[in-house]
């Protein structure tokens, strides 16, 4: 186990057409035994960097250091990890036994008797005993990605890495090793880097999220953070499913400190307390609400009230998702199953003020969050992971 | 071309010997191996494979020797066997390089029995041909498991 430090890490790719900067002076600090998700859409780094840190990509500039020594330079097989790959990376030829127990003969002088031991142990905990003498082309997805997982685990390493390792797997077997990966963490307590584009996978498994864009971070922070202080527009709209509701508008102050929030076919009063925050100066915002916190009241204040017209009603079992149209932009609604309007309806949406959010429109950054979510500002209980 | 093959080859006192033929035909051969290898190990074998014996242990030389490698057994094997078939059957730099019959290969050889056009010896020349097509035959036979697992750029289970 290690704690894991990037001090402005840079990774530029030059090629003779373009010069691409795939990941910009990244700084992270990842405490021994934490499980951090790093989340972002596609090309947005987050590969780049967990390659960097197992020693496949060189590192063009800063610093990557495990256990408090530098590990820039350093071969993949001297850094003490174990990386779990996409498509399992498995080796064909061998047996699932000899996939586990390989990287223990070439990295460590231990005899086929303890080699033998821990592979048994790791595959007990990986549930694939009865698997270890097969050749990995007749398993299915889901024993090779439990092998792949075994092959990491029996290693014993300072840093596990995980390259969106459940993307092939189809959406119920995914959730299912969602679970599965958290409990061996929790058990075997090793500090993890995972990377996926799923920010759902992000939000269940992780102590901390790192949601990078443009090879930039965007913020770290623990899943309840990024979902209620998100530090920027982009956060906002990444993490939640469906995602929040976005609006440009114009901020108009009453003397008394309150105000409005206006657009088109949009107004909202605000108190002063919401507006305390934000610079007196600032006027054109962007209003953030997520579905799940807007309901459909006919009998909610007509000044915290917006109209519109009822698109699609999508029914999913637990929940019923509304589309709505905003002045032909899409307002998502989330509501519960009783709730379920007719197509082409105009209904009264409302919601509270402590759940709204407001971006600065010119740099997108997060200006004031709903007060009520204060309370996940303070530091993350981390004990849970690092107990054993 | 032949004239100054011949030339190098006569420079370098490799003319008339079997390591002057070797190389003859193995620079013969080696364009068509690159070709059909490199398209193997570019898509045949997923670069993940390589990364992770990389982690496990190797370093870029032993992960290719030992993982790399054994995979691309099929391939090697394709490619062993249309070298073979190309040099066995080549004529022309054998014929140009060789006067000495210590030297000359089989498919020359045959050529010295059918120029002798006095006195045809048809027995001869058939039994010689038979034993000129065993060895491709034979080899063949030997490798053809793995030939079109090579052919069809699929690595080995």
């Amino acid at each position: 186990m290690a704690r894991l430090e990037l001090d402005e890490v840079t990774k530029v790719f030059d090629t003779k057409a373009e010069t691409i900067v795939a990941v910009e002076e990244l700084d992270l600090d990842i405490d021994d035994g934490e499980f951090i998700v790093v989340v972002g859409p596609s090309g947005c780094g987050k590969s780049t960097t967990l390659r960097m840190i197992a020693g496949l990509e060189t590192v063009t500039d800063g610093e990557i250091r495990l256990g408090g020594e530098r590990i820039n330079e350093k071969s993949p097989k001297d850094r003490d990890i174990a990386m779990v790959f996409q498509s399992y990376a498995l080796y064909p030829h061998k047996t699932v036994h000899q996939n586990m127990a390989y990287g223990l003969h070439l990295s460590t002088d231990l005899d086929d008797e303890e080699i033998d031991r821990r592979v048994q142990q790791a595959a007990e905990m990986m549930g694939i005993e009865d698997l270890l003498e097969k050749k990995p082309s007749s398993l299915s997805g889901g024993q090779q990605q439990r092998v792949a997982t075994g092959r990491a685990i029996v290693r014993e390493p300072s840093l596990f890495l995980f390259d969106e390792p459940l993307s092939n797997l189809d959406a119920k077997l995914r959730k299912h090793m969602r679970t599965e990966i958290s409990r061996i963490h929790s058990e075997v307590g090793i500090t993890t880097v995972y990377v996926t584009h799923d920010q759902e996978e992000a939000m269940t498994m992780a102590d901390r999220i790192v949601i990078l864009n443009d090879g930039k971070l965007q913020q770290v922070g623990s899943p309840k953070q990024v979902y209620h202080e998100p530090t920027n527009y982009f956060v906002a709209d990444f993490i939640g499913s469906p995602s929040m509701n976005f609006l440009d508008v114009e901020l108009e102050r009453n003397p008394d400190g309150a105000g409005t929030i206006t657009s088109e076919d949009f107004s909202y009063d605000v108190s002063n307390r919401l507006l305390e925050p934000i610079d007196t100066s600032t006027s054109s915002l962007i209003f953030g609400i997520r579905p799940e916190d807007v309901r459909i009241d006919s009998q909610a204040p007509p000044e915290k009230t917006v109209e519109l017209t009822v698109d699609v009603v999508e029914i999913v079992g637990s929940d019923n998702f509304i589309y709505l149209d905003l002045a032909g932009r899409e307002f998502r609604v989330r509501a519960g199953s009783e709730v379920e309007p007719e197509e082409g309806d105009v209904v009264d949406v409302t919601f509270d003020e402590d759940d709204v959010h407001l971006f600065d429109s010119r740099t997108e950054e997060a200006l004031v969050h709903g007060y009520s979510d204060a309370s996940v500002t303070t530091p993350v209980e981390r004990s849970d992971t690092t107990a054993d | 071309m032949t004239i100054p093959v011949y030339e190098v080859f006569y420079f370098l006192k490799l003319v008339n010997t079997l390591p002057g033929i070797i190389i003859a035909l193995s620079i013969f051969v080696l364009p068509q191996n690159i070709w059909l290898l490199q398209g193997f190990f570019r898509q045949g074998i997923p670069e993940n494979i390589e990364e992770a014996a990389l982690i496990d242990g190797h370093n870029e030389l032993t992960a290719f020797l030992r993982v790399v490698l054994p995979l691309s057994l099929p391939a090697v094997a394709a490619a062993a066997l249309f070298a073979f078939l190309t040099a066995w059957n080549n004529f022309l730099w054998v014929f140009v390089l060789t006067t000495d019959e210590a030297t000359r290969t089989a498919t020359v050889a045959i050529y010295y029995i059918l120029g002798s056009d006095v006195l045809r010896e048809w027995n001869v020349l058939m039994a010689s041909l038979v034993l000129l097509v065993a060895p491709p035959v034979i080899f063949y036979g030997l490798s053809r498991r793995y030939v079109g697992a090579g052919l069809g750029g699929t690595p080995g289970d």
